[in-house]
């Protein structure tokens, strides 16, 4: 029998999923079940969603008053949604175009959550200006007002980075659901969602010729879609670094932001994969393997994040400018204080914990560590924005932040809106890729091979198991 | 952070009173009918604005102004530029006044209660005149008494004559309307004022600031010096060189060494607590030895503040000081006299025109509980305030831009209150209601011997002599009144020159000095200031002109108390104007709040922190309460309090906002009568109730903070060093130019500026952001910070002018206000705030009004996604309402932050929003907006100009901060043409810009203000960068209050 032979041949990643049909399985099974527990996860989003609504509606009948002050909560939630973005597209792009074999199995995951986190990030620019109603006056578009907006302006950058990423991304994702689509249209007995399965999978069969234009595809949208990592926050960090506020105005910040949103980003996926993997039993999909790497693209990313910080504080000491200075001395001594260290404790030395591979490899610890990072990264753009319009040239005009419960509601009704796409993701869409994981899968052989293929195979494991793996078994 | 009242203490503050809509009278249907002139009133174009000459009537000044009307309606005030005494400008108050012609809460007719009515009756005007004239008819003879304000003009003869023909009496309260207004000072070196507030509430504040810009200003290579001698500093206080501190009571002391020379230190111990007496000494030193090197010279006062005990030995010394007697105080007596009649029940009708007396006479003086005894209480206040609250009869009069009128604010300046618009409400001028009465008793007054019906009448007739004729009539009316043309001034001059007063100093000697006597009765008639040849001074009782150890009212442990009149305020009459609620305090930066001035030490030792709510009690039912605010501006056993808030007669702004301090004083001076303004001591309390920051909706409002941080904004420079710079030369242009100037000092290369030959230009063309062809216009302005003494009145004509909304009291504390300018006033160049703490802090205060720099490389431009931001041709930011969507980047990257956001759609409570200018569009929820430097006035002016095939002259364009300012720290004009007045202005050694060294080319030179001893740190040489961030420190030192 099949099993048989796939009781043997085990994929270095995934060394408990024992065969295809485990894998088309597993993915269905995501569809198919949702728990209680799941539909009160989605009700409490779509409350929070409701909130951000019953929020947004004060802003705009009563003024933007409502909030509390100018750029700080809404702009700080808007970079770090976008930021948060960023990690889907590594993973799912870069790591593609670098044949890294440890993507398949979460990088579904990571790519939905980078799409509804731009999705997300996209309602702040709206949301947080004076008149939104009339948002589409920052688009190009040909009218009788005969204006066309200021392309000097980086806020208009801004527009064209977002609404770019989100649509490469978009349709990067779903070119790569095509063939899961369609497993699952296979797979589904429910009339309604086979009908639109089969809309949205686009008549894939499953060719040779349709498998090779995938292919393609994919890989095209992959190169095109690697440099967005890198443009997208960078344009974001030229809205800051392009004024002349002190603490904004700075060279260092377009790698910085990347940094710092790969950071964010890595921590989302971590944050977000371990529920999914403890709900949802997915222990054979996302394993030590990948918790390791994700936890060194961690370390890695919150070491050039501390550098930068360090960085910042040099050259504001380094350049000998009042300003400079006195800004960035603000931010660990003045008001916000504790956001400058929250930022600093939990971005740059909360992750060192990584280094040690107990901690690594311990699920609740990496777990907790990344959900500090996320607080982090908040806290950094919070840090980046607040004390710097609060402390900047004009002594008079010094002022602190005074957030109000429409802050908190737009800053709660952002996650609840990310998570409620994040959940229906799950429960609509295939949210492991049965596709790609088969491609780290041994194929099924139709005939048992000899013994001695056997061992080879045994070796192949050995050699190519992960750090940690051996741990993992133990316990 | 969720909380429900937010919205609604929004609506309520901000919010257009569905009510007040609703209610508005009958004046408003008729102006909303939508009906074409058919026959077009002779002097009304539409667009075209009509101007009014008239008299401001908001304060005993009468500054003569010019009223703006559009359509039929007053929307703004301005300064009379013939007129002596407002020399074209305005204060705050006078500019907010149209917020009192159009303030929703006046009443909209006569209203009488009745017995057993809990509400008020609206009656006619008829009916209301009868009923009155009914009481007073019923009442017996000598049981009716009429309470006036300080008359002046032909209204005191009328009352004077109604008063007569019914057998009344008339008693006058207008405390703080004794102060001469016809000092002459504007030539003097030297200054001492006693507690004498003139740059706001003392005397003729508008026309004393315009003499002391010119006094004390920064011209050839001098200026004049300032002393202040009193227990605080208000703003007057705080635009001195040199503060002589005084217990309340013992100034007597200073005035008396002054004349005399008696032992310095001794007078220093005696003056205050022991803690700064060698300071003191030092500072009374540096006193004597400028007033013996002053040519001219002249003692000021004495003001509210220092009138308490021994207040006439203060008055005597001073007379020999200046060699002419001090006026008198205004004498309470009579009131006092009054307030016995109505207890034993001696009074059956009151007829009330004074200014809301229940609220400004001495709570130990108990009026409100006397007047209740009164049967009949006639009110003719125009507004809700706590005297029409025990009213009976509320008789409204019309607001002074609504109603004819004369003012006689100093002998020789008669002037004339002309009604720009009529009345907005059903109201009547107060002369007309008396004549209403007058008539329903039967009595006729007359006028030039024949009787008269009509109060314009009667007018007239009283002005037989000065403009009988139709044409005099006119031309008085257009002029605004009879008065002498141009000069300053008056009769005599203000100061001695040091030959009289050498002449003065054997009939001094005796210790007792010429006062011009304690005069009681019509002491509120101004008192012409005469100069009596000192031999010829009346001598008066001897004891009572001699220093006494000053005696105090209170619990004898307490904390002096001093009471002060308010520049926004003045006595509260004012207090419910929403734009001068907005702005912040002069002092202490303080919006929509009391505060108690409390010494840093006094403050640690009670353990009071900023803004803590106290208790303050002078005895047994009479407490206030009021916000901390400590700093260093008031004396260590001392704290003060402003007069003006604390209003409980239910206005909708003012009700329960601050404290009214007149509840805690006692009994009168009983050697001259007068209010004892600072004779009172008082225990403090904390309340428990702690301040808390902007982040929540209690505390107090202080805007901005007090020190730099060590950014250069309001530089200023000593004045020996820039005596010795501007011996080299007059300076040059700062910002581009200044680069040039420094290529060349260096031997540089230097690209030379040809002007015809845009080519060789420097900088080349294109390569500045605006690209500016030399030879267009720029539009700059001037700004001397040696001038600017922080009334904020520029703040109140911009709001006017540009219809820039008030936020309230919440939004305040957020940082939300609207102004488009502001006043910020800094402590020295220091860089922590503990140094605001300091005793020195004060001596160095530094204003600056702070508005858009219009820069030539601006931030806010290239930012704006929608090109809402843009630069104009001539050199502005213009900014477009209707295109901005609200990003507010641009706020964020200006750095003088000068952007103001409409967080909101601010209303303006009906009728206020009649006052709205119709040239400027007025914004909603959700836009940016700015200064635009009065764009509208720019473009009226472009096409005047174009009409007549001309280009703009020099000196056409004057923006509303401009063209009121009472000390003239603006010159607004063409910077490019550099023979324009602005140009030359700037052309300074004092020029700088402020920030200038973020290359943004701002369009406002400011010019340092000039201190007597070198600024510490950061003055004329020291450069922030060059002070490695500025965590170093010059040392302290090189400015004591003394030494020379």
């Amino acid at each position: 029998m099949v099993t048989e032979t796939q009781a043997v041949t085990r994929s270095a990643f995934h060394p408990e999923v024992e065969s295809y049909e485990q894998v088309n399985r597993d993915a269905m099974r995501l569809l198919t079940r949702p728990g209680r527990g799941y539909l009160a996860l989605l009700a409490m989003s779509v409350g929070l969603v409701g909130l951000l609504v019953f929020a947004e509606l004060h802003n705009i009948i009563y003024g933007l008053g409502m909030i509390g002050d100018n750029w700080a909560v809404m702009i700080t939630t808007f970079v770090f949604w976008v930021g948060i973005g960023h990690a889907g597209t590594l993973i799912s792009a870069i790591l593609y175009l670098f044949r890294a074999p440890w993507r398949q199995a979460i990088y579904r995951f990571a790519e939905a959550m980078t799409v509804f986190a731009v999705l997300t990030a996209a309602l702040f620019p709206l949301l947080h200006i004076g008149r939104p109603w009339f948002f589409y006056w920052l688009l190009p578009l040909p009218s009788q007002r005969g204006i066309w907006p200021n392309f000097r302006s980086p806020l208009l950058w801004d527009v064209f980075a977002v609404t770019t990423y989100l649509t490469v991304s978009s349709v990067f994702f779903y070119i790569g659901l095509i063939p899961d689509i369609a497993a699952a249209r296979d797979t589904t007995t429910d009339p309604m969602r086979k009908k639109v399965y089969g809309v949205l999978s686009l008549g894939w069969r499953g060719t040779d010729r349709e498998w090779r234009h995938f292919t393609r595809a994919y890989l095209f949208l992959a190169a095109l879609a690697t440099p967005l990592v890198l443009s997208v926050h960078s344009v974001v960090s030229w809205d800051f670094a392009v004024s002349i506020v002190p603490g904004w105005h700075t060279t260092i910040f377009a790698p910085y932001f990347v940094a710092g949103a790969i950071l964010s980003g890595v921590a989302m996926v971590v944050t977000i994969m371990v529920p999914v993997h403890r709900i949802f039993r997915l222990g054979a999909y996302f394993t030590p393997v990948h918790y390791d790497r994700l936890a060194k693209l961690l370390l890695l990313t919150s070491l050039i994040v501390g550098y930068a910080y360090g960085m910042e504080y040099f050259m504001a000491y380094y350049s000998g400018e009042l300003y400079e200075r006195d800004v960035f001395w603000d931010r660990v001594t003045g008001d916000y204080w504790w956001a400058g260290w929250s930022m600093i404790t939990f971005n740059a030395i909360v992750p060192q914990l990584l280094w040690i591979k107990k901690i690594r490899m311990n699920l609740n610890a990496f777990f907790i560590i990344s959900v500090f990072v996320n607080i982090g990264m908040w806290y950094e753009r919070f840090v980046i924005i607040v004390p710097s319009l609060s402390h900047s040239y004009e002594p008079w005009k010094f002022w602190n932040l005074h957030m109000t419960w429409v802050d908190a509601s737009l800053l709660l009704g952002s996650f609840g809106w990310f998570f409620m796409w994040f959940l229906l993701f799950l429960r609509y869409l295939p949210g492991l890729s049965i596709a790609e994981i088969k491609e780290v899968l041994p194929p099924p052989m139709k005939h048992q091979g000899p013994a001695h293929h056997q061992h080879d195979e045994a070796e192949m494991v050995a050699e190519t198991l992960p750090t940690g793996y051996k741990e993992w078994e133990a316990r | 952070m969720s909380d429900g009242m937010k919205r609604r203490t929004f609506l309520k503050v901000l919010g257009a009173s569905g009510a007040a809509t609703a209610t508005v009278g009958c004046s408003t249907r008729e102006v909303e009918k939508l009906i074409p002139y058919t026959v077009p009133p002779e002097d009304i174009v539409p667009g075209v604005p009509t101007w009014y000459t008239s008299t401001c009537r908001e304060c005993p000044a009468g500054c003569g102004i010019h009223v703006e009307t559009h359509e039929g309606r007053v929307t703004k005030v301005e300064g009379n530029p013939e007129h002596p005494i407002s020399h074209g400008n305005l204060c705050p108050r006078g500019q907010a006044s149209v917020q009192g012609l159009y303030h929703p809460d006046r009443y909209r007719g006569p209203q009488l209660m009745e017995f057993g009515v809990d509400q008020p009756r609206e009656v006619s005007w008829s009916q209301a005149e009868r009923v009155v004239a009914e009481e007073i008819r019923r009442a017996p003879r000598g049981s009716v008494v009429f309470l006036t304000g300080g008359y002046t003009g032909t209204l005191g003869t009328l009352v004077d004559q109604f008063v007569g023909a019914i057998g009344a009496r008339r008693v006058d309260w207008a405390p703080l309307e004794d102060a001469p207004r016809d000092l002459d000072f504007a030539d003097a070196d030297l200054l001492v004022s006693f507690g004498a507030d003139f740059l706001e509430t003392w005397g003729s504040p508008v026309d004393y600031a315009w003499q002391f810009a010119r006094m004390h200003g920064y011209r050839n290579g001098r200026r004049g010096r300032f002393v202040w001698v009193g227990p605080h500093r208000p703003l007057t206080g705080l635009n001195s060189d040199l503060w002589i501190q005084t217990r309340p009571g013992t100034e007597a002391l200073v005035a008396q060494a002054l004349a005399g020379g008696a032992d310095l230190n001794q007078v220093a111990q005696q003056t205050g607590p022991a803690e700064g007496a060698a300071e003191r000494a030092r500072a009374l030193q540096t006193l004597q030895q400028w007033w013996g090197q002053s040519a001219r010279r002249v003692a000021m006062g004495p003001g509210a503040a220092v009138q308490g005990p021994n207040s006439q030995a203060l008055r005597a010394a001073m007379a020999r000081l200046n060699g002419r007697a001090a006026p008198p105080p205004a004498d309470a007596r009579p009131l006092q006299q009054l307030v016995a009649a109505m207890n034993a029940g001696q009074v059956r009708v009151i007829l009330m025109d004074a200014s809301n007396p229940v609220h400004t006479v001495p709570g130990g003086l108990k009026f409100a509980e006397a007047l209740r005894r009164v049967p009949v209480r006639v009110s003719f206040s125009g507004i809700p305030d706590e005297t029409t609250k025990l009213a009976t009869h509320i008789l409204p009069q019309s607001h002074f831009l609504e109603r004819w009128d004369d003012y006689v604010p100093r002998p020789g300046v008669f002037e004339l209150v002309q009604p720009a618009m009529k009345p907005v409400f059903n109201t009547k001028a107060v002369g007309e209601i008396v004549l209403g009465i007058a008539a329903g008793l039967g009595i006729a007054p007359t006028a030039g011997g024949a009787p008269m019906t009509t109060w314009l009448d009667y007018l007239r007739a009283a002005w037989a002599g000065r403009a009988g004729t139709a044409e005099a009539w006119r031309a008085a009316l257009k002029r605004g009144g009879v008065f002498p043309a141009g000069a300053p001034g008056t009769q005599g001059l203000g100061f001695t020159t040091q030959e009289q007063a050498a002449a003065q100093q054997p009939a001094g000697a005796g210790g007792t000095a010429a006062v011009a006597g304690t005069v009681g009765g019509a002491a509120a008639q101004p008192q012409p200031a005469q100069t009596p040849p000192p031999a010829a001074a009346p001598a008066p009782a001897a004891g009572s002109a001699a220093y006494q150890a000053p005696a105090y009212e209170g619990p004898q442990d307490g904390l002096h108390l001093v009471v002060y009149p308010s520049l926004r305020f003045f006595d509260g009459r004012t207090a419910n104007r929403p734009w001068l609620l907005e702005l912040p305090d002069p002092i202490a930066k303080v919006s929509w709040d009391s505060f108690v001035e409390i010494h840093p030490a006094t403050a640690a030792r009670l353990e009071i922190e900023q803004g803590d709510e106290l208790e303050l009690t002078s005895g047994p039912d009479r407490s206030v309460r009021a916000r901390a605010y400590v700093w260093p501006g008031v004396m260590r056993d001392t704290v003060a309090l402003q007069m003006g808030l604390g209003q409980e007669g239910g206005g909708r702004w003012t009700e329960g906002l601050g404290a009214n301090p007149m509840k805690l004083l006692g009994s009168l001076d009983p050697a001259t009568g007068a209010v004892n303004y600072a004779g009172m001591r008082v225990s403090v309390r904390k309340t428990g109730a702690r301040n808390v920051t902007r982040a929540f909706p209690q505390g107090l409002v202080e805007t901005g903070v007090r020190v730099q941080h060590d950014r250069r904004i309001a530089q200023a420079v000593g004045l020996t060093t820039l005596a010795r710079l501007d011996q080299a030369g007059p300076g040059i242009i700062p910002g581009e130019d200044q680069h040039i100037e420094e290529l060349k000092g260096a031997g540089g290369f230097v690209p030379e500026k040809v002007r015809t030959d845009p080519a060789s230009s420097y900088p080349p063309p294109g390569t500045e952001y605006g690209e500016y062809v030399d030879g267009d216009t720029r539009w700059g302005m001037v700004i001397d910070l040696a001038r600017c003494i922080g009334c904020g009145a520029c703040q109140v004509a911009c709001s006017a002018e540009n219809n820039v909304p008030v936020v309230g009291p919440t939004e305040v504390r957020k940082g939300r206000e609207m102004w488009w300018l502001r006043i910020e006033r800094y402590f020295g160049v220091s860089r922590h705030p503990e140094e605001a703490m300091r005793d020195d802090a004060t001596d160095d205060v530094r204003f600056l009004p702070m508005l858009c720099q219009h820069c030539g490389q601006a931030p806010c431009e290239p930012v704006c996604p929608v090109y809402a931001a843009y630069h104009t041709p001539d050199g502005l930011n213009g900014q477009v309402y209707n295109r901005c969507v609200g990003t507010r980047y641009c706020a964020q990257n200006c750095p003088w932050k000068v952007r103001v956001f409409n967080w909101f759609t601010y209303q303006f409570a009906e009728p206020l929003n009649w006052q709205l200018n119709p040239d400027v569009t007025v914004r909603e929820k959700g836009v940016m907006e700015k200064c635009t430097f009065c764009v509208q006035r720019i473009h009226e002016a472009e096409r005047a100009a174009a009409s007549e095939l001309r280009t703009v002259r020099d000196g056409e364009i004057t923006p509303a901060c401009v063209q009121t300012c009472p000390t003239e720290v603006f010159v607004f004009g063409n910077m490019s043409d550099r023979n324009s007045a602005v140009a030359q202005a700037a052309r300074s050694n004092r020029g700088y810009r402020a920030l200038g060294e973020l290359n943004t080319h701002p369009a406002i030179v400011y010019l340092k203000k000039v201190t007597l001893h070198e600024p510490l740190n950061g003055g004329h040489d020291a450069a922030p960068a060059a002070q490695g961030g500025g965590t170093e420190h010059t040392p302290q030192g090189g400015q004591t209050q003394g030494g020379h």
